[in-house]
């Protein structure tokens, strides 16, 4: 039997936390995605502490999509480490760095929680907070969690020096759909404790974009959302949200 | 079509759980006026500083309690001092204490904020417990039309739109101060403030961890009530 072929959709939108828009600032959080060899999504917070924030955020997504794009599977953890590696070097000499010099990375601070998928084999890697989960034919999930320091408003970034400690890797398998998320959802996709995902806030998102054909109508109805009054009072952060239904093509 | 054809587009169902904890919105009302000068002002900023960590230090207070300040002072003056804020993100306000004492200004201001912050709650889909004042004072309403303000706080307790409890330090008219709540009020032992807030905090903790329509759980007023 013929199976049909089912195209791979990818929807992600990016909304400014009320936080931000009361101070008049750009949303800090940056997401890119590529497709050639593998199918690479990264989403990245920019520290709102950081000078440089947004800057880290869009290197580190640029870098690591495209380098890991291409990339052997079989060596992909290997690969994202260098991935890192080459955006820290990159940021050395990025002209907004003063010192030239590793101490000068802070000012780019900024998370990272990205995924590779390819026949049917996937791995997140993840720095600080942020979440990423998978969801298979039967919906159950894997997940990697957001991972913050002694208080909860203190996070790991991949400009630190203890970067390497902090990065995490899950592998999952016979993904159906797949969510990338900056921290600015975090708590409504997961219960309380984080051992749980929230049902109420995944299924609906992951029913509609499943069923959706129209890309423009899905992300905007993800923007509008992401966006409504009740969710910015919840949560006044940043919100990204990058969804990928996987198809066999 | 363009991005714009879809601005009305939403993502059906979609519910956001994550702080829709329910929030108990707590209002003090404080007496600011210029007989609250010297160790009086001191002991109160002592107290708040020890109701925001006490409250802070609680899991469960920190993310349902809502707090909102409004000082009587100056010239029959009534001023939000800090507006309605989670526990976990409040900072004790820096209080001053100059002029008169219209409470009837500030409890008036109370139950306006009372009824905004409702309308929030609503339109945001959040529920929330009935909300408590404290009035504090040391002595008595100065403003002219207190009586019609304090009626309006009665009435509003007997609607069960709010729960008001006033507390007199030495030398307050309690006589006056129970004409703004159906419950008897209370006297502060000396200058106790600090007991009498870490019991507030304790108070208003164990009434927004009550399941829905608990009898109202009121801790024992211990070392600061005379």
């Amino acid at each position: 039997m013929n199976k049909s072929l089912l195209k791979t959709k990818i929807v992600a939108a990016s909304v400014v936390g009320c936080l931000h828009e009361s101070k008049n600032l750009p949303c800090q959080d940056y997401y890119k995605y590529a497709r050639a060899k593998n199918l690479v999504a990264v989403v990245s917070d920019g520290a709102g502490s950081a000078k440089y924030g947004k800057i880290g955020a869009r290197v580190l997504c640029e870098t690591v999509c495209d380098m890991l794009k291409n990339a052997k599977f079989e060596n992909m953890e290997k690969e994202v480490v260098n991935a890192v590696k080459t955006v820290r070097k990159k940021l050395c000499l990025h002209r907004f760095n003063k010192s030239k010099k590793e101490n000068g990375l802070a000012d780019f601070a900024a998370t990272l929680v990205g995924v590779v998928y390819t026949k049917n084999k996937g791995l997140f890697f993840h720095i600080g907070d942020g979440a990423a989960i998978s969801l298979d034919e039967k919906n159950s999930f894997v997940a990697s969690r957001p991972e913050n320091g002694c208080f909860s408003c203190e996070t790991f970034f991949f400009t630190q020096q203890a970067w390497f400690e902090n990065l995490r890797f899950t592998k999952f398998d016979n993904s159906k759909n797949i969510f990338l998320m900056s921290d600015g959802l975090t708590s409504f996709a997961f219960c309380s404790d984080f051992s749980d995902i929230e049902r109420k806030f995944i299924d609906p998102i992951n029913n509609f974009l499943n069923n959706e054909q129209n890309i423009v109508k899905s992300r905007k109805a993800l923007v509008n959302t992401l966006n409504t009054p009740r969710a910015q009072k919840l949560n006044p952060d940043d919100k990204t949200l990058l969804w990928i239904g996987v198809g066999n093509d | 079509m363009s991005f714009d054809d879809f601005d009305n587009e939403m993502i059906p169902y979609v519910e956001f759980a994550d702080n829709a904890n329910e929030r108990t919105p707590c209002v003090l009302v404080l007496d600011c006026s210029g007989s609250m000068r010297g160790e009086p002002i001191k002991q109160l900023n002592i107290g708040l500083k020890a109701l925001e960590q006490e409250l802070k230090d609680d899991i469960d207070a920190s993310s349902r309690v809502q707090l909102l300040i409004i000082k009587a002072f100056g010239k029959d003056e009534a001023e939000v001092s800090s507006d309605w804020i989670d526990a976990m993100n409040f900072e004790a306000p820096e209080m001053e204490a100059a002029g008169l004492t219209p409470l009837g200004k500030a409890m008036e201001l109370a139950l306006k904020k009372i009824e905004e912050q409702k309308c929030l709650y609503d339109s945001c889909g959040i529920t929330s417990k009935r909300p408590w004042i404290f009035l504090i004072s040391d002595g008595e309403p100065t403003d002219y039309d207190w009586e019609i303000v304090a009626k309006k706080c009665q009435e509003a307790q007997k609607n069960k739109k709010v729960v008001i409890h006033a507390v007199g330090t030495q030398g307050a008219n309690l006589e006056k101060l129970a004409k703004f709540s159906l419950n008897s009020p209370k006297r502060l032992s000396g200058l106790r403030f600090t007991e009498f807030f870490l019991w507030l905090s304790r108070s208003v903790s164990c009434v927004s961890r009550a399941v829905p329509n608990a009898p109202e759980m009121i801790e024992d007023t211990g070392e600061w009530d005379e």
